[in-house]
Order: C-alpha cells, then structure tokens, then sequence
C-alpha cells in the first residue's frame, strides 16, 4: 500500500514498484475469489430452469435482480399520478434519473466543500436505500 | 500526473507522437506523459491510492471484464443461438464439457458481480466528487459503461433459454415496451417482431458477443486514457 512518506504525500508515489505492488496484491485477491466462485459453481451449478415455454407461464414472472427496483415500481405505481399516465412516470422517472446522474457533472462545477460532500452524501444514501427496498420488496413479493 | 504535454497541440500528437520539444527535460516529459510510449503514469499521488478512498472497485471491475471476455469467449465455442440447440449447448457445457461448469460459473457470478462493483465505483466517484476538474466526460464514459454493461447482462440472461430466461425477457422487454413514444419501436427492436422468439435470440445474442463487447471494450479505453490524460483525482 501507499507509503505515508512526506515527499510522497506531496508529489505523489511512483508507479514502479510502489503501486505495481499493490496491483499485484489486488490480483491475487481476485484470483483467490475467482477460485472461490469456480468451486462454489463446482458444488453448486448456476443450473437450468426447464426449456423455455412460451405457452406455459410460471407463476412468478421477474426480471433479472438488477431490473427488479425498476419492474416493483412500475407494478406499484398507481394507473394516475397528476393526470399523467402512471406507467409513463414509472418509465421515465429511471430514464432521467440516469440523464441527471449523467449531465450532474456539468452542472456541479464549483470547487467541493465539505458541505457539498454532505449533500452527496444523503443524494448517495437515500438513492441506495430506495434501490434497496425496491430490490429486496421486488425479491420477495 | 497531470501535467500537459507542452509540445503537439492536437490530441493525436499528443498520443502518438513526442515530437519536437525544446530541451532534454521536456523531451523526458513528453515521452513519459505519452500512453503509447509510457503506457503506466510515472508517479502517482499517494492519497488517491488508499483503499478507503478507492475502495478498490474501478479496478475490480476492470478484471471482471477480462474475466467475462475470456470466459465468454470459452463459452462461445460451445454454444448454439438456436431455440433447438441453445438449451442443450448449455446442458451438454455444464454436464459434458471439461471445466465447463466452473467456466459457466465464473462467467455468470462475474457478470452479477460487475454490476455491484460497477455500482460501487460509480457512488464512491460520484460522493468523492472524482468528477470535478475536468473529468465530466470520464464521468460521462462511465455512465455509459454501466448502461453497456447492464445491456451486456440483460442480453446475456436469454441465452440459456430456460424457462427464467424466456420470461425474464418477455417482462424485461416489456418495460422497454412502456416507454413513451419509442416504446413500440424499442420493443419491436428487442424482440424482432411482437414476441420473444428465435429471432430475439439471434438479436440477444449479436448484440451479447459482437455490439455490447465493442461498446465496452472501446468505451473502457477511452475511460482509461482519460484517466491517464487527467490524472488520478485526489480526495478532499
């Protein structure tokens, strides 16, 4: 790891040996958790449903984990919100969500602050833990 | 380090060429500021190394990357895009195939993976505020890398053509679908027609090994050689 050396604190570490050699640790992390994962599907296989069927529909249909915050909203989202078709919202609220997570830097462009720390901090928090519930609600419902 | 190469002005100079400099110690510069000639940055700042900064994750993800490249690949040798042969191929890798098991494990747990890995990086630059200074566009990159990415691991999911698979398509498109204005073209795109077919496997599965790996692998050089170009961020 990083040396705590003055001089380098300052100038910066070189890349050579200091930083290859935590690289070279990193690799070996990921290739003990490579091994890990190859015994764990050794013991356990990611396996296989039953062919699929387009005129048999399971019971619970859901999304791959990572869509599954998006499907719960669009399944929990009621018919009108304002007027506005609810499915549109439940749509685009995702789409742009992404666009201002995409467009943020250019628009955050003063020098950081603590207190705009402070505001990320909660932005990152409260946009986690909405994802999360969303996930976990999706998984067992 | 982010210091600017002080001679060639455009950004192809600058990457291909060290050309003419005025003295020794800008010439040095110009070669070690140079991706191609001096692949690795000479020095970089210590703070910005930590773990408890860094968490780890851009470079965590970037081996999962070559993980799923390599295995993917390993994968392809062996599987058929067709609704008669998709399933079996996956029976026959995971029961007859040498390692194609612990092969088909790593490939699914890293794609799982680098969605987390991904999302972590993505809250660590986005609270560190990595993207200031002139690393908007990376930030930009990196978005699009997950979207990539969350392409990558949509069309990857039909492949097997279970019974998960095929309806995890079918609700997956439909939020595609319900998109205001574009929904029908996008869901028509998806599926090749109005149902989840043999044709959307041939359209997952084009857009799985051929379009989505390009994307990715270009979109990662480019998040790479702006990190080179900038420099690596430094915390508050």
């Amino acid at each position: 790891m990083a040396t705590t050396h003055p001089e380098h604190e300052k100038n910066g570490i070189p890349f050579y040996p200091d930083h290859v050699k935590t690289e070279f640790y990193v690799t070996v992390g990921i290739l003990v958790l490579a091994a890990a994962i190859g015994i764990i599907g050794l013991i356990s296989p990611v396996g296989l449903q039953a062919p699929a069927d387009p005129l048999n529909t399971p019971l619970h249909v859901k999304p791959e984990w990572y869509f599954l915050a998006l499907y719960q909203l669009l399944k929990y989202i009621p018919p009108k919100v304002l007027g506005i078709d609810g499915t549109v919202i439940g749509v685009m609220a995702p789409v742009l969500g992404v666009l201002l997570v995409l467009l943020w830097p250019f628009f955050d462009k003063k020098d950081d602050s603590k207190r705009a720390m402070r505001i990320r901090a909660w932005v990152v928090g409260i946009g986690v833990v909405v994802l999360i519930a969303l996930t976990l609600w999706g998984e067992v419902s | 380090m982010s210091e600017t190469n002080p001679s060639g002005k455009t950004w192809h100079n600058r990457l291909l060429y060290s050309s003419a400099a005025a003295d020794d110690r800008s010439r040095m510069r110009a070669v070690a500021n140079n991706l191609i000639l001096h692949l690795h940055p000479t020095k970089v700042p210590a703070p910005a190394l930590r773990w408890r900064y860094t968490w780890g994750m851009g470079g965590i993800s970037a081996t999962l990357a070559v993980v799923l490249i390599v295995t993917g690949v390993l994968l392809m040798f062996r599987y058929d895009a067709s609704v008669a042969g998709a399933y079996t191929s996956i029976q026959w890798i995971e029961t007859q195939v040498m390692f194609g098991s612990l092969i088909r494990a790593l490939h699914h747990w890293s794609a799982n993976l680098l969605v987390v890995t991904l999302f972590l990086h993505l809250l660590r630059v986005f609270y560190t505020a990595g993207f200031k200074d002139g690393r908007a566009i990376n930030w930009t990159i990196g978005i699009i890398l997950f979207l990539v990415v969350l392409a990558f691991n949509f069309t990857g999911y039909l492949l097997p053509w279970d019974q998960r698979a095929f309806w995890a398509t079918t609700v997956g498109t439909d939020i595609a679908g319900s998109l205001p204005a574009v929904g029908d073209l996008a869901l028509v795109f998806l599926r090749v027609g109005w149902s989840v077919s043999e044709a959307t496997l041939g359209r997952f599965y084009g857009l799985h090994v051929i379009v989505t790996p390009l994307l990715t692998v270009g979109f990662m050089l480019a998040h790479f050689i702006m990190i080179r170009r900038v420099g690596v961020a430094r915390p508050l």
